[in-house]
């Protein structure tokens, strides 16, 4: 499944990246994959959320085959 | 009439503050942020403004739609991209019966926006470049 990336992710690390995820999951397994692909972003990761179909997630199970689109949310600095 | 979307071109002030007079409202409450160059110490250059467009506009929609359902109209518009010194990144406008009503609905709406909207800024400093967001 291909997560998309924004921001300060986006830039060091590419607009999305290739997970395996499994039939259902939470958000928090979607941010510690990344994490251990990416030590080194661990800090922004944690002050990340996920969004599903466009949507912000908490920490609801998330089934896989309702996913068509993931992404990682940074921390937002609009305005 | 209402006005809410992401865009790359310049913020056109005066045709969006004209777009909120209608005979019915008698208070008009705009909030335009600009790129300031001085936060304390630092020196800010130019600052690069990136979105999740569609999930953006979707949240940005979320806001106006609890201003509308007060029968208010509202603007909401936000630039991305490069933006210089003075650009206006982000212009939002309550158009409503009262001032007392406008006031307050505008700075919710900034406010939130602030908070959920997934919009992110790139800051050129003279020093080094921040993520907003993200402090130091």
């Amino acid at each position: 499944m291909k997560v998309k990336l924004f921001s300060v992710l986006a830039e060091k690390i590419g607009p999305s990246i290739d997970l395996n995820l499994p039939d259902q999951f939470k958000s928090q397994d979607v941010l510690n994959q990344i994490k251990e692909l990416h030590p080194d972003y661990a800090n922004v990761l944690d002050q990340s959320l996920v969004a599903v179909n466009e949507e912000y997630t908490n920490d609801q199970d998330i089934k896989l085959e309702s996913v068509d689109e993931i992404a990682i949310i940074p921390p937002v600095s609009g305005g | 009439m209402s006005i809410v979307k992401i865009v790359e071109e310049p913020i056109d002030v005066a045709g969006l503050t004209e777009s909120l007079m209608h005979d019915e409202y008698g208070g008009i409450d705009t909030f335009i942020g600009t790129i300031r160059q001085f936060t304390d110490e630092v020196e800010t250059e130019k600052i690069e403004y990136t979105t999740y467009k569609n999930m953006a506009e979707k949240e940005m929609h979320k806001l106006a739609n609890i201003v509308l359902d007060k029968g208010m109209d509202v603007v909401m518009v936000h630039r991305v991209g490069e933006l210089a010194l003075g650009e206006v990144a982000v212009f939002i406008g309550v158009a409503a019966p009262h001032r007392a009503e406008a006031f307050e609905n505008c700075q919710m709406l900034i406010d939130t926006l602030k908070k959920t909207v997934p919009i992110w800024k790139k800051e050129y400093d003279k020093d080094k470049i921040r993520w907003g967001g993200l402090g130091e």
